[in-house]
């Protein structure tokens, strides 16, 4: 008696958490789900009052039941704590309720009323036809009822606000748990809605910015702050060429930057080869970056090239110079020469990808390296 | 890199050849007013070109959009300093226009946070910094505002680089 006394507290509580949207596998799932309530039994022994009957079977036994139960009606107990009082009420409804296992008693008396007795009385009919059959099928059974009882979580709900003893306001909204995307609380809809215009426009971001097709949100805000970062580099770049003779100090920096981005990175070195309008023109320097190269070389390629670019100056094939000097028929101040003259002699068996890959920034771009009068 | 076709007002194509307008108006401007041929103020020269480019940015797209609204009134506030401040020669020109910089972006944003009271992930927080103008919007409008900045952006440096082309070939 006291396995089934407990079970219709437990169906009780149960339908305050209930869902009608929730079927039975999850609701099943949720309860046994591992969740970790602390359970006085005290207070519970406490909440009822009203029925004799309840005092004496009251504060039940953990031992009386099986782990599974116990686990569940630990879980649940701590649900019924602050609903207690409400789930009383319709007990008192259903007093008048013949249970075939004569358990009308069980129910202790509130003096709340409950707003709608109708539907709680029907759950319970429902509940009744369960009674007699096993405890843990008696959990499955809360689909069909609480399917019916439409409105018995807002019953419940109101009811629990209104007769809730000592339980915080949040915790019917903690019950109540609906399916995705079925929530008919305002702040959820006004937060999907948000959501969704958000994802639109991550959406349209995708399309301006080029390797969209990362699905993570996360890492497409990433490619849309780098690819900001990349433009804005290369407005800075672009504009530092029109003036010719940017500082290898400000240049330098770009090189490293613009490595970054290696697909747009080749159009951002155009600015940089292109700067042929330098102010210096004198010999001395040249044979001084001419000496400087050649210190570089000897120890890093990369760097010889880096201060080159810096200094608006490529490397570049002597036989290719030689022809573009004479198909152009271009001053004799191609000052690129020199040095080239110099540096290519020892670099003819050298790596060749430098020189094509500046020899490709400038086809692309149609620019010569030469001085551009 | 071609600019991606977009729906909108301000299709690729008509917003490039206002840009391109806008932008040789202005860099018109900035030779005629000074002719700095001087080695020691090329960076000088470099943060004009670049302040140029993003103006005819601004001022192609009005004051439709935050963030044009923000770099107009930036460049307003940097013109109304400078003009004060022409009076005393100025010992360098990064130290001042660093200066400037920072008066101007002070009184632009004064509720300028760099902290996220929401405690928003640090990428929002970067990409407030990088567009201008969208330090006290939300995230559904911080998106809109970056997407139109990219597009402004990718077109104006298509234009920029068209006309280093044009004119480096001459």
């Amino acid at each position: 008696m006291q396995e089934s006394q407990m079970s219709l507290q437990d169906l009780q509580t149960n339908t305050n958490s209930f869902d009608p949207t929730v079927t039975h596998d999850d609701f099943l799932d949720q309860m046994l789900s591992g969740l970790q309530t602390t359970v006085s039994w005290s207070d519970v022994s406490a909440g009822d009052g009203e029925g004799g009957q309840n005092k004496s079977t009251l504060p039940w036994d953990v031992d009386h039941f099986d782990d599974q139960s116990t686990m569940i009606s630990s879980k649940l107990r701590q649900h019924q704590i602050t609903a207690g009082n409400g789930i009383r009420t319709p007990s008192s409804a259903v007093k008048s309720l013949q249970l075939p296992t004569g358990e009308s008693a069980l129910f202790p008396n509130d003096n709340t009323p409950i707003g709608d007795n109708n539907s709680i009385q029907n759950l319970f009919h429902g509940f009744t036809g369960s009674l007699t059959s096993n405890q843990t099928p008696q959990f499955r059974n809360f689909g069909s009822p609480g399917a019916a009882a439409a409105g018995m979580n807002q019953v419940q709900t109101t009811s629990v606000t209104a007769g809730g003893g000592g339980g915080a306001p949040s915790q019917p909204r903690q019950r109540v748990r609906a399916r995705r995307g079925q929530a008919t609380d305002p702040h959820s809809i006004a937060e999907r809605l948000r959501r969704e215009r958000i994802a639109e426009r991550m959406k349209a971001l995708q399309e301006l910015v080029p390797n969209a097709n990362k699905t993570d949100k996360a890492s497409m805000l990433d490619e849309i702050i780098d690819y900001v970062k990349f433009l804005q580099l290369q407005v800075k770049v672009l504009s530092m060429s029109r003036l010719g003779g940017a500082t290898a100090g400000t240049v330098a920096p770009i090189g490293a930057e613009g490595g970054g981005d290696c697909g747009q990175g080749s159009g951002g070195r155009v600015g940089r080869s292109s700067n042929g309008t330098t102010s210096s023109s004198n010999n001395d320097t040249m044979t001084v970056t001419e000496n400087q190269v050649v210190k570089l070389m000897e120890e890093d390629m990369g760097s010889a090239m880096q201060y080159l670019q810096g200094k608006g100056l490529c490397l570049m094939p002597i036989s290719l110079a030689t022809a573009i000097s004479t198909a152009t028929c271009h001053p004799s101040g191609s000052r690129n020469n020199h040095p080239l003259g110099g540096a290519c002699g020892g670099e003819g068996g050298g790596p060749s990808s430098p020189n094509m890959s500046v020899l490709t920034v400038q086809s692309a771009n149609g620019v010569s390296v030469k001085d551009s009068p | 890199m071609s600019p991606p076709q977009q729906p909108s007002s301000t299709n690729p194509n008509s917003l490039k050849i206002r840009l391109t307008h806008r932008f040789l108006h202005n860099l018109n401007n900035l030779n005629k007013k000074r002719s700095n041929l001087d080695n020691t103020q090329i960076h000088q020269r470099y943060n004009r070109v670049k302040l140029a480019a993003y103006a005819s940015m601004a001022h192609v797209v009005g004051s439709r959009r935050a963030w044009s609204r923000a770099i107009l009134w930036k460049i307003r506030n940097r013109k109304v300093s400078t003009r004060h401040k022409r009076v005393d020669h100025k010992p360098t020109n990064h130290h001042h226009a660093r200066s400037i910089k920072r008066r101007t972006t002070n009184h632009s944003n004064p509720k300028r946070e760099y902290v996220d009271p929401n405690g928003n992930s640090g990428q929002e927080v970067k990409l407030r910094k990088l567009v201008p103008g969208v330090e006290t919007m939300d995230a559904c409008g911080l998106l809109d505002e970056t997407a139109d900045y990219i597009k402004c952006l990718a077109t104006q440096v298509e234009v920029m680089r068209n006309l280093v082309d044009l004119f480096s070939t001459i």
